[in-house]
């Protein structure tokens, strides 16, 4: 029998069958459901953004009309002058948004664990307890989300058992295979074929349920490249189930004896070893409570506040050349209040760059622990691979809180630059302000 | 009915390929046991670690300003409760790291699933895992072929000669394969208990003698229907492929799709509404850092007809730690308001999901599960809302150490000593008792013993047609 007549066949086959009907359509079912879900996290992002990014503006309006009208600040704050480079940047408001990939509709992954949005200021850091992720039901979460990736991941291989688990297992139980050797001597490409037929159904239905979203969503053309490769790994898993199913077929003794088999191999990828090597990697590399960071925003800022201005000038001097050539540096003996808070201010910046960059180190540390652990635990590796194509992995996480850091030092910067040149904040320069971020 | 089940025990052991199978399981189960209890107990010396370090910082605090004490705050990290070991419940997604400080009430923030890349879908790998996941399906593949594999054999004609009734012969097959459930429960319960038993209060006991129950109950209900199914379905293939497609709905799909579902049912804010609902509120009240809001004068007038004096120069106290005070006393309003709302909605989707027992007895069972082992929201909430009242009597001793300790008015550079900060007590959190969680648990336990008693009536009145002869 060739492959064409073999797909003919396993249509026919499955067709014919009631509950395997019904597992496909469930199947479906659940797939749109996924997707649903994915895209509907993705439209509720992005209209939480839209809401952020409106209600930001209402600082920098507000001083946008001090200027106008020679107003320092809002007459209930009198301390508030925004001329002064500290409260002109404060007012600027600015926020790192880290903009939900439209491809999550396929792949929740870890997106609901992080904060996608913050208002970063000088004192800002990668780890401010503001970052949280959106309020959320822990028990829900506990559970997992349902999305397309947990559809084609961990459902799929179910559906596939559903369909495949009859072959062979129903020829050695009505004692066929005699019979079968006559037609088709090569059992090894029997089993083959008829896996291929149903391998090629599911990858038909794979390219169905990707598709049409990014159809639907207009998106195919812009993002056909990810796309791509994202439709790739998930036919490869699906490639990977086929053959391990295969081969249980091909051995298998009768359909319970090939059921229990693939439900066990089911089990132990997709609970057991990911569960198992979660619970190394924790004994082995123990998530922390981020006591180093705790620390460096209790302990060490008393201690650099306690220095001497000098001392810390050195630092900063050194990190930023050019103040050497600004106003107070010129004629120390002016230093204004403003100026030498800067200065500690951009210190406690600097030296929380370095525990956020060990905190970042410790973090990839752990998962290279984890990634060491792929090769016997396949199926959380191609979730996470998915995650990374979609974005809503850890490392675009990481990203985001490494671009928080460089704005609150790239605010400081700017800031400290000012408030040693003792610049008077106008119209203008307030503008350069909020344009400050504007790449990121 | 004792003669079955010796019958089939005896069958059992001689099933060398079924003695390895639970073999592996009993050595998987006493292994992620073992472990599980390590990793809880290395958690538990970290939390301690950390806790000590926070407060020998602030018995090093030296001589500082009560406010600004209250800003420098304190930690407290979410306790690893010895049952965590057991059920990791929602542990690795919510946060550890609590800071409680002067103005506002934090979240728990830096959970363990934060830290890293994916690992797992169902969580690490603890017992509750393997009880829940794969000793039922363990169940399922010993016991459906139970029946139909007795008429396949002719045996079924042997056994009703011989003067065993439906009912007697349903019964026993099911006690025969829950017997293997309660043996591999005993197995990792036990491993708990003795690997924990230097802290074995009475609370532990009786949380551990209710997730024997429960397990025990939902074995019973899988061993029951298995049985049923294989006596009624018209072969073997039938019932495993039900009772596969059961587990699946039941474990893998019904609690993910139910989960969806509550949020939808009942939405929670988002974090920003959420924050700006609380902001509103807070703006209307006193602002200890605004000294010209409209509050702080009416307070001013009030202190200073108490004392009968003209200015807060004259005060005998310090005004200001009064001002940080009824701060802290408006946004507690505040907070309880929508804190307490969130608590709320909350409740009512963890209601939900418990009603979809009803149709699901895995999810009551899971519920049940994490709630027994002190690790489901409920008691994470409970956590939180003891470091909350922890956070106001603390900031309360300091602001009024601020007030009454003998600084006046506007006098930011006083500050107190360090037998004072000595003096402020700890947070020492202690997990609630059972007794007082179990109502939480109702609709669970409520559905797991009607699930319990429809699988015992359905062994006692049903008649499947395998059964005929």
């Amino acid at each position: 029998m060739n492959l064409l007549n073999t797909l003919r066949f396993e249509a026919l086959h499955i067709l014919r069958s009631t509950y395997k009907i019904i597992a496909i359509l469930l199947f479906i079912l659940v797939a749109v459901y996924g997707l649903h879900n994915g895209y509907s996290l993705y439209e509720e992002r992005n209209n939480e953004i839209a809401t952020i990014k409106e209600t930001s503006q209402n600082l920098p309006n507000d001083a946008l009309k001090w200027y106008e009208t020679g107003q320092k600040g809002p007459e209930e704050r009198p301390w508030v002058d925004v001329t002064t480079p500290f409260w002109a940047m404060w007012y600027a408001n600015h926020q790192v948004i880290d903009a939900p990939s439209l491809l999550m509709t396929y792949s929740i992954g870890q997106a609901e664990q992080f904060a996608y949005y913050k208002r970063v200021s000088m004192w800002s850091t990668a780890y401010d307890k503001d970052l949280t992720a959106e309020i959320s039901n822990p028990e829900r979460v506990a559970i997992g989300s349902l999305d397309f990736s947990f559809v084609w991941l961990f459902l799929m291989p179910l559906l596939l058992i559903v369909l495949t688990y009859s072959i062979h297992g129903l020829e050695r139980d009505l004692g066929f295979t005699k019979l079968l050797s006559v037609q088709e001597p090569n059992r090894k490409s029997w089993v083959a074929k008829r896996f291929i037929a149903i391998g090629v159904f599911c990858s038909l239905l794979l390219v169905i349920l990707v598709v049409i979203p990014a159809l639907l969503g207009g998106y195919l053309g812009s993002h056909s490249g990810t796309i791509l490769l994202l439709t790739a790994y998930k036919f490869l898993y699906l490639a990977f189930w086929i053959l391990l199913l295969a081969i249980i077929s091909y051995f298998g003794k009768g359909q319970t004896d090939i059921a229990l088999k693939m439900v066990g191999l089911w089990l132990v990828l997709t609970i057991v070893l990911p569960g198992l090597v979660h619970q190394f990697a924790t004994l082995k590399q123990p998530p922390g409570f981020m006591m180093e960071y705790i620390n460096a925003q209790r302990e060490d800022r008393e201690e650099i506040f306690d220095k001497e201005l000098d001392s810390v000038k050195k630092i900063v001097f050194e990190a930023y050349p050019a103040l050497r050539e600004s106003k107070f540096a010129i004629t120390d003996s002016l230093i204004n209040q403003p100026a030498r808070n800067g200065m500690y201010r951009t210190a406690l910046n600097l030296h929380m760059n370095k525990v956020v960059n060990e905190i970042l180190a410790n973090h990839q540390s752990r998962n290279q622990l984890i990634r060491k652990t792929y090769f016997i635990n396949p199926v959380m590796a191609f979730q996470n691979r998915i995650n990374a194509i979609v974005e809503t992995d850890f490392d675009t996480n990481q990203e985001y809180r490494k671009k928080i850091q460089d704005a609150a030092t790239k605010i400081n910067e700017q800031l400290l630059i000012d408030e040693w040149n003792a610049v008077q904040v106008d119209e203008n320069h307030f503008r350069n302000y909020l344009n400050l971020l504007k790449e990121e | 009915m004792y003669n079955i089940i010796q019958n089939e025990w005896r069958v059992l052991i001689h099933n060398k390929r079924l003695i390895s199978l639970l073999c592996i399981i009993s050595v998987l189960l006493a292994v992620i046991a073992y472990f599980g209890v390590q990793d809880a107990k290395s958690s538990q010396d970290k939390k301690q670690l950390a806790k000590e370090q926070i407060r020998h910082q602030w018995e090093n605090i030296g001589d500082y300003n009560p406010h600004s004490a209250a800003h420098y705050g304190t930690y407290t990290f979410k306790p690893t409760t010895a049952l965590t070991a057991l059920d990791n419940g929602i542990n690795n997604t919510v946060g550890t790291v609590l800071q409680l400080e002067g103005h506002r009430q934090n979240e728990i923030i830096h959970s363990p699933d934060s830290q890293s890349l994916m690992q797992s879908r169902f969580g690490t790998l603890k017992p509750a895992v393997v009880l829940q996941f794969i000793i039922p399906l363990l169940l399922i593949f010993l016991a459906f072929a139970s029946v139909s594999s007795e008429k396949e054999q002719g045996r079924l004609k042997l056994l009703y000669l011989q003067g065993v009734s439906t009912r007697k012969l349903l019964f026993s097959k099911t006690i025969s394969y829950w017997l293997i459930g309660i043996v591999l429960l005993i197995l990792s319960l036990g491993i708990q208990f003795l690997l924990f038993s230097n802290n074995s209060g009475q609370d532990l006991i009786n949380r551990l003698l209710l997730i024997f129950l429960f397990y025990a109950l939902f074995y019973w209900i899988v061993c029951s229907l298995t049985v049923y199914l294989s006596a009624a379905l018209k072969n073997n293939t039938a019932a495993l492929t039900s009772m596969l497609a059961l587990w699946v709905l039941w474990s893998i799909f019904l609690p993910k799709l139910v989960g969806a579902f509550t949020e939808e049912t009942h939405p929670l804010p988002s974090r920003q509404a959420f924050s700006a609902a609380m902001q509103e509120d807070r703006s209307k009240g006193i602002d200890g850092h605004n000294p010209l809001s409209e509050q702080e004068e009416k307070l001013k007038d009030s202190i200073l007809q108490v004392y009968s004096v003209e200015s807060v120069d004259d005060l005998p106290i310090n005004f200001d730690g009064l001002v940080m005070q009824a701060d802290e006393d408006f946004g507690a309003k505040v907070w309880d308001k929508h804190f307490g709302a969130l608590d709320a909605t909350l409740l009512k989707q963890k209601k939900t999901f418990q009603r979809s027992g009803l149709i699901n007895p895995f999810v009551s069972l899971q519920s049940l599960s994490m709630g027994l082992a002190g690790t489901d929201n409920w008691h994470h909430t409970h956590f939180q809302q003891e470091a909350e009242k922890y956070r106001r009597v603390f900031i309360k001793t300091l602001n009024d150490h601020h007030a009454y300790g003998g600084s006046k008015t506007g006098d930011w550079s006083w500050t107190a000593d360090q037998e004072f900060y000595n003096s402020v007590a700890d947070f020492d959190y202690q997990t609630p008792i059972i007794n007082k969680a179990l109502p939480v648990y109702k609709t669970d336990m409520v559905f797991m013993g009607l699930w319990f008693f429809g699988s015992f009536l359905l062994l006692l009145i049903g008649n499947p047609k395998n059964t005929h002869l």
